[in-house]
């Protein structure tokens, strides 16, 4: 029997049960909001129909299932699930021996590791290790040292780390040291150095790991400066995964440094080494000689003081990596290591952007949040930054097609507070900015969609997006410290906040007119425009939201899961042009999504996938321009560059992404030893929108042209560019 | 009875059909399993990957003419057969190959542990179980609200009374169970996609009803 309507809602208060119609569409949230509720009142007192859902949803076994699979969602032990991971150190019982001073010993240490190499026949190399060829020495620590070495079996190279001879006897040094290795062989990720194999020779135990030829994230901050924001959440979100999956297995890296990142291909990959020497290290050295062993720049306040640490430990060094990629020196600095111990512990480093103003602020933010001296104020953990740092990454790269990430995390804006407040003090500004955001996030993610005023505009280009970014979402001390062309701000009380505060009380018409107001001055158009809809839908005028919902969709807002799960939107759901609009955003996104995975491919260098994507989905849609953008890059990058010019070309003639073909086709013409037209083509990128300077300067694809003087006018008229939209954008800002 | 709208798209059909999608996700599910098992068998990572490598060829070689009849057995329990095999095949060309004390030795110290669990086969299929439940979860998790996969999350896998749940996250009891029944249904509805109709229960010896067939 169906019931419908008015019944079944009768039915939902009653004690009878209901029929599996109703949970089925229960179950496929097929429900309109008055008998949803309904019918969640009802299973929340019977449970007989809570029998009947679980009984619908899985037997008892798929529920132990559900348990045991996800229970430990993050622990990747391939080494099968009979094994256990290794346990964080503080678990094993303290030591009670005594480890031998190694500081003044250790060119005599290093003389003696030599000694203890095998024979070799190759004249080239110092000896061997097991069946390893050492070439030299490539790195010392406290505990070991770093060989160079080549397996000749697969021909490949290898870095070999080694114990000290001064640890070899060292019972409990010994066995964390095998131990260690065999915890860090399990931890699979990508971001983490592989480790091929450990052993012993001569009792000593080595470890055998991937080598990586390239240089570490110091070596490229000494050498070239601070990095873009771009960089430093493509790298952050690397080293945040690969800490993620060491805390899943128990480890604690306790030493990330920017010397412990190593990148490949120059940027490419990061990739999270020296894992595990420094706890036998530090274990020790606090408590036996009262020095700290290596620098305590990049430690966290409880371990500076000793104390014991766990993963959150390495989210605070983690965060002080990034603000010295993001600014070129550590945050805290002293003559002495107890001054800098000091600092760690009881100072807030300066501002970021006070250091680097072209740091978006959104990511200045998370790192404050990271250096929270209370570990309990920081992120929960090392997978939740990398997956913030990850939607971010997606949305630089493609913020015309990728939705804004919700930055939940963060703490909420609203535009009433900003604008008249330039009174405060820039330093206490910070340290309240600071434990703002730990307790808004102590309150869990909120929906704080209509809270965050910001320009949804699917047809600016990335740069111009950006600028926007600065200005709409930044803290007050941020943007007062960057911002020197606006120091008289002028307080406009933006029309689209107006809307949502009027949204917010439920005076939905005043809403509407707020909202249409924005759209005419081009304030968040598409988010005003949905937002119509919403108001409209709340009325249960559908026609007209149904139009406003088109509006929001033309101007760039494809948020499908916005769409599927707003509330407000809940008396649209049955309607047929509704499935249709969700379905229609729905394979948008699908597309977004594949591009996206295409472009992190080809980071990897794995173009033939990426290749393949980008052609699917080219097949299906020969006129995406921002697949026709990527995969021309992509074949650019793979030096094809005769096959690449004819997709620059496509994109350099598409609406969104002209600027960036423009630069590509410059790049092939200076490649090409053509500067006349190179130029020609820099010019038309520029005056479409591109102003990376910084891009212009680094990028090796234009070393031809850089030095003509052409090149010096171009640099300042992307300057100037920039410029005047920055100031086109805080004028039309609310702030 | 089974009152849900079955979805159910064949992994294994739908491979057939070259979609890229469904390639990446039996990538994705079967490559950890594999690299697992041969690591256990003793094989460096390095060579553990090109083991998957291979399995991978021999998948995509032998997919066109798939038939379950002529094959005498499950899909999994094939694509078992062919990584035991291949992973065999390597251990043997790396034993030929000049060996010093550290690869072997390496791998012995590696798989030190007390292997508890005696079947390759068991632990290679849970693993493949596991990590369908883990990309399952992983699929789902941006589709709903982050409050419905807490809810879902402490009540299923923590095993919290759904009124603490409500309590902590600030919702109904009603919206706890619905967060609940709901993401199960549809992990359910996704780790059945990796359900061939020709694929035996044999694979999970220890839990026939793992696969649940529809009427």
């Amino acid at each position: 029997m169906k019931i419908h309507g008015e019944a079944r809602m009768n039915m939902a208060r009653s004690n009878t049960c209901l029929d599996h119609d109703t949970l089925n569409q229960f179950l496929n949230q097929q429900l309109l909001g008055d008998e949803e509720t309904q019918v969640m009142m009802h299973i929340e007192g019977c449970e007989d129909c809570r029998t009947t859902l679980t009984e619908m949803t899985g037997k008892a076994c798929f529920a132990s299932e559900i348990r045991d699979h996800l229970g430990n969602v993050e622990v990747q032990n391939v080494f099968g699930d009979a094994t256990t991971p290794a346990r964080s150190k503080q678990d094993a019982p303290p030591s009670e021996d005594v480890i031998p001073s190694v500081a003044d010993e250790s060119q005599a240490d290093l003389d003696q590791i030599l000694s203890l190499l095998g024979p070799t026949d190759d004249p080239e190399m110092l000896g061997r290790i097991g069946p390893y060829e050492i070439g030299g020495v490539v790195g010392r620590g406290c505990t070991g040292v770093v060989f160079k070495a080549v397996d000749k079996r697969l021909n490949r190279l290898v870095a070999i780390k080694m114990l000290s001879p001064a640890f070899a006897d060292h019972g409990t040094a010994r066995c964390r040291f095998e131990r260690e290795a065999r915890s860090i062989a399990a931890v699979r990720d990508d971001q983490v150095i592989s480790v091929f194999a450990v052993a012993d020779h001569r009792g000593l135990p080595y470890i055998v790991m991937d080598y990586m030829p390239s240089g570490s994230l110091q070596q490229r901050i000494d050498r070239s400066g601070p990095l873009s924001t771009h960089e430093v959440t493509r790298i952050g979100m690397q080293i945040a995964r690969a800490l993620g999956a060491a805390h899943d297995q128990g480890i604690v890296h306790r030493d990330v440094k920017p010397a412990n990142v190593l990148l490949e291909n120059g940027m490419d990959r990061a990739i999270v080494t020296d894992f595990g020497l420094a706890r036998v290290v530090d274990e020790t050295s606090m408590t036996r000689t009262g020095a700290i062993s290596g620098t305590p720049q990049f430690m966290s306040p409880e371990q500076a003081r000793g104390e014991l640490v766990d993963h959150r430990s390495d989210l605070f060094s983690l965060g002080s990596v990034l603000y010295t990629a993001c600014t070129g020196h550590p945050p805290f600095r002293g003559e002495t290591i107890y001054g800098v111990i000091k600092q760690v512990c009881e100072t807030t480093p300066r501002p970021i952007r006070e250091l680097n103003p072209d740091i978006q602020p959104w990511i200045c933010d998370l790192i404050n949040r990271l250096q929270c001296k209370d570990p309990a104020e920081r992120f929960a953990s090392a997978a939740e930054v990398a997956d913030i740092l990850e939607a971010e990454l997606a949305y630089l790269q493609s913020p015309a097609t990728v939705p804004k990430p919700s930055r939940a995390w963060r703490r909420p804006v609203p535009s009433s507070n900003a604008s008249g407040t330039a009174s405060i003090v820039k330093k206490s500004a910070v340290a309240v900015g600071a434990i703002a955001i730990c307790v808004a996030a102590l309150f869990g993610p909120s929906e704080t969609f209509q809270f965050m005023p910001s320009p949804f505009a699917g047809k600016d280009s990335g740069e111009k997006q950006d600028a926007a970014d600065s200005q709409a979402e930044a803290p007050m001390e941020d943007r007062k410290s960057s911002m020197v062309f606006t120091e008289n701000p002028k307080p406009k009380q933006n029309v689209y906040d107006k809307g949502v505060q009027a949204m917010d009380v439920g005076e939905l018409t005043e809403a509407v007119n707020f909202f249409k107001q924005a759209i005419e001055q081009d304030q968040c158009a598409a988010k005003a425009a949905y937002n119509i809809a919403c108001c409209h839908a709340l009325e249960k005028r559908v026609d007209e939201s149904f139009g406003s919902l088109q509006q929001a969709i033309d101007l760039g807002y494809v948020d499908f899961r916005h769409f599927r799960d707003d509330d407000d939107l809940r008396n649209l759901r049955n309607d047929p042009r509704f499935k249709k609009i969700l379905a229609e955003l729905e394979s948008i996104e699908k597309v977004n999504r594949r591009i996206s995975r295409a472009i992190q491919l080809r980071w990897e260098k794995k173009y033939e996938e990426a290749d393949k994507i980008f052609k699917s989905v080219l097949e299906g849609d020969p006129d995406n321009s921002k697949a026709i953008l990527e995969y021309g890059f992509s074949l650019h990058l793979q030096g094809k560059l005769d096959e690449a010019i004819a997709w620059h070309r496509r994109a350099a003639k598409s609406r969104d992404w002209d600027h960036y073909g423009n630069y590509n086709i410059a790049c092939y013409h200076s490649l090409k030893g053509e500067p006349d037209l190179a130029f020609v083509y820099f010019k038309k990128a520029i005056q479409a929108g591109l102003w990376d300077v910084k891009q212009f300067e680094r990028d090796s694809d234009l070393d031809a042209i850089r030095d003509d003087e052409r090149f010096e006018e171009l640099i300042e008229l992307a300057k100037s560019k920039r410029l005047e939209s920055e100031r086109r954008e805080s004028d039309q800002s609310s702030f | 009875m089974n009152q849900l709208p079955q979805t159910r798209q064949s992994l294994l059909i739908r491979l057939r059909d070259r979609s890229d999608d469904a390639w990446s996700e039996f990538v994705d599910v079967y490559e950890r399993a594999i690299i697992g098992y041969a690591c256990r068998r003793g094989l460096q990572e390095a060579d553990a990957r090109d083991v998957a490598q291979e399995v991978f060829a021999a998948v995509s070689r032998k997919l066109p003419t798939w038939d379950s009849d002529s094959n005498r057995g499950s899909f999994r329990g094939w694509l078992f057969r062919v990584t035991r095999n291949i992973a065999i095949d390597r251990i043997d060309q790396l034993a030929r190959g000049p060996i010093d004390g550290g690869g072997s030795h390496a791998a012995r110290m590696l798989d030190a542990e007390p292997e508890t669990d005696p079947s390759d086969g068991r632990a290679f299929q849970l693993e493949v179980r596991r990590k369908i439940f883990q990309w399952a979860a992983e699929q789902i998790r941006p589709e709903v609200q982050e409050t419905s996969w807490r809810a879902f999350y402490l009540t299923s896998v923590d095993g919290m009374k759904p009124s603490e749940v409500a309590e902590q996250l600030g919702v109904s009891a009603g919206a706890v169970y619905a967060a609940k029944f709901r993401i199960t249904a549809r992990l359910r509805e996704l780790v059945s996609r990796f359900d061939h109709p020709d694929d035996p229960d044999e694979i999970f010896p220890s839990a026939q009803n793992f696969t649940e067939k529809p009427q």
